[in-house]
């Protein structure tokens, strides 16, 4: 008997699916296909609290606001939170705010330090003055509750081992008095221990930038004000790199190559502690710092293909099923009569 | 030793991700090497780092200089909290296993009693206040908007009307859905339950779509590392 067109449909193999999904992948990406995308309101949101920030620090030279910033993330979400953790660090270098890090479980540890470590080096950025990496925060409950009042004791070193107390910008930054903003980029339920503990105890203004698996659980708080904007999975970090590039543009006024090429050129790299990054740039290491600002919108090109692959399978095979239940019910009919 | 580092060990990366996706096709005895290998070095990473980064620095460095300062006091602080956090491995004996019940007690009781009022504030009387007033402070049922709308007919002024009493509609119907889920044949009850599945039909959609957009991301960061970065390594390499 020949097979009607539906039962083709339905009969269609799960690898020939997921080889589809690979091609519509795989193929905007090798073609380099990168897309401007529209900005939110929940991402404009988080982007003027930091541009806030900046502008305060302007106005008041002796109390400037710190960012804390908490890697919440592990390993297996890096393709999204990487580069929302890029373009947000991006954006509070480029504003030379004082910015505080930490990691709440082990395997988040290495992550954290790479990242920031590496945009770091693309500001000129100086650890302990400029940023600090204060490591492990484990329980994070406990390490948000005595931000309320002075982390350094729990800390007692920072990820590096230097003595918390010797380090410049932890003997003013080390409660939620002067941090102005807690940036959470997160795989985790992490946001909703930073809402109890930060923002309902003490007032403290948080963003998120999360998964898109949690994006929804989140924005309840978004739109109550308890967070201030979110970046909601791939297509938030894309709006962010967006912004960020327009900013980047308007500061640096330079091709980025040449801003790279030249930022370590004619400084002398001895008084620059070599512990936290190599004070200089290889060619290899600037095409990578420069597919690192698109890296967000080359994925959204093939969001774009798979979201549509994936309406098409579902129309497709809705309408076969459709058309089956069609035909099997004419058949009862008939047999019946 | 830069060979090893920088093309070596990614190209054995590529070919486990390959071993991981050779799942799609059937399951395999490659996929099964790859999956005990996965489990087995995040084990491993995470007890080795723990001890580098929890153990050492947070309770053997402290109390070894608590002492040499003369903090006796402080030190016993922290070894009690040793103590009692090794009380969990007497899980391992039916005999001794009575005094794992002992830290979690104080965790358990700690978090119950120091997380009400947090969730309180966070869950209950912020959203509660958001469903009345926006983060603006105007209220959510704000009728005066409709007038700017029908005065000026945009998209956007539909929108701002429109949220408002959408949201507020949407929290009391999805409430009375749960709250009387018993069979009722009061009128308001009833009529309410199709909508309220709508709302959270949507709200499933939503999270069904952001969950689609999660997936394929990280099929995204596979490729870009296998076919921006690797094959980038390869090439240069060669």
């Amino acid at each position: 008997m020949k097979k009607k067109w539906y039962d083709v449909i339905l009969q269609i193999g799960k690898p020939y699916i997921y080889l589809g999904m690979f091609i519509v992948v795989v193929v905007p990406f090798l073609a380099k296909c990168e897309m401007q995308t529209y900005e939110t309101d929940i991402s404009k949101t988080m982007y003027e609290k930091i541009e806030s920030i900046y502008k305060y620090n302007q106005k008041n030279a002796d109390s400037e606001m710190a960012i804390l910033f908490a890697f919440d993330y592990g390993p297996s979400t890096t393709p999204e939170n990487d580069p929302m953790v890029y373009s947000v660090l991006r954006h509070i270098f480029l504003r030379e705010i004082p910015l505080l890090v930490w990691a709440p479980y082990v395997p988040y540890l290495d992550i954290a330090e790479t990242r920031l470590n590496r945009i770091a080096k693309e500001y000129k950025a100086i650890y302990g003055k400029d940023y600090v990496f204060l490591g492990l925060a484990y329980p994070v409950d406990a390490y948000m509750i005595s931000t309320g009042s002075d982390f350094r004791p729990l800390f007692n070193t920072d990820y590096y081992g230097n003595d918390v107390y010797s380090i410049p910008l932890l003997s003013k930054y080390y409660s939620y008095d002067n941090l102005g903003l807690v940036v959470s980029i997160t795989s985790t339920s992490m946001p909703l221990f930073w809402l109890q503990y930060a923002n309902a105890l003490f007032d403290q203004e948080i963003s998120v930038g999360t998964t898109a698996v949690s994006a929804a659980d989140f924005y309840p708080f978004v739109s109550s004000g308890q967070f201030q904007g979110m970046l909601a999975g791939l297509k938030g970090a894309a709006e962010y790199e967006q912004m960020v590039e327009r900013l980047e543009n308007k500061i640096i006024n330079k091709d980025i190559k040449v801003y790279l090429s030249d930022l370590y050129r004619d400084i002398d790299t001895s008084q620059i502690n070599k512990k936290y990054f190599e004070p200089k740039f290889g060619a290899e290491e600037i095409q990578v710092a420069i597919n690192r600002r698109s890296q967000a919108r080359r994925g959204m090109s093939s969001q774009f293909g798979a979201h549509i692959y994936v309406i098409i399978l579902i129309l497709f095979g809705n309408l076969g099923y459709y058309f089956k239940n069609k035909e099997s019910n004419k058949t009862t009919v008939t047999k019946a009569r | 030793m830069g060979f090893i580092s920088t093309v070596f060990w990614p190209t054995i990366a590529v070919i486990l991700s390959l071993t991981v996706y050779s799942f799609l096709w059937k399951d395999n005895f490659l996929y099964k090497v790859a999956e005990h290998l996965f489990i087995g070095v995040t084990v491993g990473y995470t007890i080795g780092s723990a001890w580098n980064q929890i153990i050492i620095p947070k309770l053997v460095e402290p109390v070894i200089r608590n002492f040499s300062d003369g903090k006796y006091l402080l030190a016993f602080w922290l070894i009690i909290g040793g103590v009692l956090g090794m009380f969990y491995f007497s899980r391992f004996s039916e005999k001794t296993s009575w005094l794992s019940r002992y830290p979690i007690a104080i965790t358990v009781g700690f978090y119950a009693g120091y997380s009400i009022v947090p969730i309180w504030i966070s869950y209950v009387s912020k959203q509660f206040h958001a469903t009345i007033l926006n983060p603006a402070g105007e209220p959510m049922l704000n009728f005066k908007l409709f007038n700017v709308f029908f005065s000026n007919p945009t998209y956007a002024n539909l929108l701002k009307a429109l949220n408002g009493p959408l949201i507020v509609i949407g929290v009391i119907i999805v409430l009375i859905y749960f709250f009387f889920s018993f069979k009722n044949d009061n009128f308001i009850i009833k009529t309410s339950r199709t909508p309220a599945l709508v709302y959270l039909m949507l709200g499933f959609g939503g999270a069904f779509g952001y969950t689609f957009m999660a997936r394929i991301s990280l099929f995204i960061g596979r490729m870009n590392f296998i076919f921006s970065d690797w094959i980038g390594l390869i090439k240069n390499s060669l």
